[in-house]
């Protein structure tokens, strides 16, 4: 506290000196911001990445306001356990949260669309949904009777399928396998004759160890080599069929949000969109380098493959049932899903001539 | 001159109290910046983004720092504003980076290159990789500070009279071609690769001056009814896989804000790429599903014969590695362009090439 006090102090003193050139913000606003939020989050400080997020957004938005909004972002734990900064959220005890909305589906179906669903839009067309679609309006009408007011964060996507002791060369590989895999990709596993458990993050390298599980699914090299799970299994599966474009949220508790003069309100907004930039190029060359890693330093121990066609085809049969019928939980998913497969559709068209045709033409 | 000097010292007077009345302070904005593209106003998505980048900077400053953009040709001829930028007579620009390679070939890197990295390899580059620090060094004698704008990419291959199927009808094609490593490619090919100004390659196609033509993708096309003109429209966009726009600024300009502003400028143009990129994905869904609709029977939408793209690459290879040795700048751009292609390469592979190739489908 008092070291912050005397840092502000020594800041307030060099800005003086350039107080002729910086006369939109005088020395006393900065060292009194006048709004101070906080924000819990579903993530542990060890999960760099997603944390990294909820602190970039406040570092954003610190510095495009001169220190005018601050948020402090504290890990899932640290004043709440993880999976209760929803409800604090919503309640209003913090103003922000940043999670991912499959774990909140209990409460509204219809918040998975938001984050993905097997066989769904990559995380580009998400975000052109949510920005050039109706997204956007749909995610805040979704959030709205939770008094909260939902904003993309950062795309975790595109994930791996997972890990797995055993090959899969049919979809009769799923009988009996024992999974860890949340949320519908999930109730597919199920569908296929697998059993799908939720183990937490932190315990799935002991769990694949001591043949708990068979397979589990985590994030992408980067995330999954931090839990060690590459010494635990041998085959690691791609595509990440039931994660194709994970993007996670932050949630403003909506008085807060509104009691918010414009133009913070707007630098919030915007902040989250420079943020979905900066998290997203991370991701992308973060997993990048560890799958690199993972090619050499793991060469003959672990095994990259594949999925085989037939059997991406059965469990994009067993996804539509699936999402389906968790569409017509509610009439906010129904809507939410209806929306969703008509941008699917729409974007589809484009995205085989121009992404399709880069990624097996121009890059290969 | 004196009418900003009054508005100025009267927003000086308002003192203290401006933080807390961000009303006021709309009316009399502190700083006041020039921005002229290198789009002339009729190419609304392109135009756009500059206006965009406007309004969030105007949004989140309160009012305390305003853009004016002016389309190319209105204070200026579209391709002057890099040089009016350097030297200050303007404050911004917006373009894309292959208008500036004979003043520095390297310069052609940060907007994209013939088989290169897509938009999102390109973003990775400047923001996790060595990319935007390459760009500020190469424009720092230009006296100007570069920040990357949205993506327009990736793009199609083309509209052609004739088919393509083998690398020899390139033989003779008169084509016009925006990137000029491609255009090195086209001629290498035995074509003759020409810079035809966007308004006039309606006509140019029309009258059969040229073959064949680029522009950008669906929406843009036919915006200057190019599927009114030839048959073929080719992809993938080979040529530009990952153009990338640019917001640039005076050095001297940028310097002087206040670091509020200038952080809130750099995030700005950071917000803008994911609006615009994302609007250039929904526009070219909606102008391709229209296309196939509408002009079905009078469009063929077909891809370039793998063989044809084997050529290309060979050739654009070549083309490439011969640019890269022209400046000291260019080799070092090159050689770090290429590491971090074939970084993210294997990665695009398993992840987005894979979602492509099994799962959107």
């Amino acid at each position: 506290m008092i070291t912050d006090r005397r840092r502000f102090l020594t800041r307030a003193t060099v800005a003086a000196g350039a107080a002729a050139v910086a006369a939109a913000h005088a020395p006393s606003v900065i060292a009194q911001p006048k709004v101070q939020w906080r924000m819990s989050t579903t993530w542990t400080s060890g999960m760099d990445m997603l944390q990294g997020a909820a602190e970039r957004l406040a570092s954003v938005v610190g510095a495009m306001t001169g220190g005018r909004f601050r948020i402090e972002v504290v890990p899932g734990g640290q004043i709440m356990p993880l999976f209760a900064c929803f409800d604090a959220t919503s309640q209003g005890t913090i103003e922000a949260f940043m999670g991912s909305g499959q774990y909140w589906a209990d409460k509204e179906p219809a918040l998975e669309w938001f984050t993905t669903i097997p066989f769904g839009m990559n995380h580009e067309s998400m975000a052109a949904w949510y920005y050039h679609g109706d997204g956007h309006t749909l995610a805040d009408e979704a959030y709205a009777p939770f008094n909260l007011v939902p904003r993309p964060a950062m795309p975790n996507a595109p994930q791996m399928a997972g890990w797995f002791r055993k090959k899969i060369n049919t979809i009769g590989d799923f009988n009996g396998l024992k999974m860890r895999i949340p949320g519908l990709g999930g109730k597919v596993v199920t569908r296929a004759g697998g059993a799908a458990v939720l183990t937490p993050g932190s315990e799935i390298y002991a769990a694949l160890e001591r043949g708990v599980i068979d397979a589990s699914e985590w994030i992408g090299p980067h995330d999954d080599m931090k839990l060690g799970l590459h010494k635990t299994a041998r085959y690691y599966y791609y595509p990440g069929w039931h994660e194709p474009g994970t993007t996670l949220y932050f949630g403003f508790n909506k008085k807060a949000y509104e009691a918010l003069p414009v133009d913070l309100r707007r630098t919030l907004d915007h902040g989250t969109a420079a943020t979905q930039v900066y998290a997203g190029t991370e991701y992308t060359t973060k997993q990048a380098l560890a799958l690199a890693r993972l090619k050499a330093e793991f060469k003959g121990k672990v095994d990259l493959l594949p999925l085989p066609v037939p059997v991406l085809r059965e469990l994009k049969k067993l996804a539509a049932d699936v999402v389906q019928q968790e569409s017509e939980k509610t009439p906010m998913s129904r809507k939410v899903h209806a929306s969703f497969t008509k941008f699917q559709a729409l974007v589809g068209g484009w995205d085989r001539v121009a992404e399709s045709a880069y990624h097996l033409l121009v890059a290969s | 001159m004196s009418a900003t000097r009054r508005r100025f010292l009267a927003a000086t007077a308002a003192g203290g109290a401006m933080a807390l009345a961000p009303t006021r302070v709309t009316a009399q904005p502190k700083i006041r910046w020039r921005m002229s593209t290198t789009w002339t106003a009729a190419l609304d998505q392109l135009q756009r983004s500059a206006q965009l980048l406007a309004k969030l900077v105007d949004e989140m400053s309160a009012g305390r720092f305003q853009i004016e953009v002016f389309p190319g040709g209105q204070i200026m001829q579209p391709l002057d504003c890099f040089d009016a930028a350097s030297r200050g007579t303007i404050e911004a620009f917006m373009g894309t980076a292959t208008y500036w390679s004979e003043k520095e070939p390297a310069i052609e890197w940060f907007a994209t290159i013939p088989f290169g990295m897509n938009p999102d390899g390109m973003m990775a580059w400047f923001y996790q990789g060595e990319g935007l620090k390459l760009w500020e060094e190469t424009y720092a004698p230009f006296n100007l500070v570069p920040r990357p704008g949205p993506a327009f990419a990736p793009q199609m291959g083309g509209w052609f009279r004739k088919k393509i199927n083998t690398i020899a009808d390139f033989k003779g094609l008169k084509m016009r071609v925006g990137n000029s490593l491609a255009r090195n490619v086209i001629a290498k090919a035995g074509g003759t690769a020409v810079l035809t100004p966007a308004s006039d390659i309606y006509a140019a196609l029309e009258r059969g001056v040229i073959d064949t033509a680029e522009w950008v993708g669906p929406h843009d096309d036919m915006q200057l009814g190019l599927h009114n003109t030839a048959r073929y429209y080719y992809y993938p966009g080979w040529h530009e896989p990952g153009t990338m726009s640019e917001f640039t600024f005076n050095k001297k300009a940028y310097e002087a804000l206040s670091p509020e502003f200038r952080q809130l400028l750099d995030h700005a143009a950071a917000a803008v790429q994911m609006y615009g990129l994302t609007d250039f994905h929904t526009r070219n869904a909606v102008a391709i599903a229209r296309l196939k609709t509408e002009f079905k029977g009078k469009v063929e939408l077909l891809q370039f014969p793998p063989a044809v793209l084997r050529d290309l690459r060979k050739i654009a290879t070549d083309v490439i590695k011969t640019q890269s040795e022209k400046t000291p700048m260019t080799r070092k751009v090159h050689a770090s362009y290429t590491k971090f292609q074939a970084t993210v390469g294997p990665w695009d592979h398993v992840a987005d090439g894979a979602y492509h190739q099994f799962v959107a489908p």
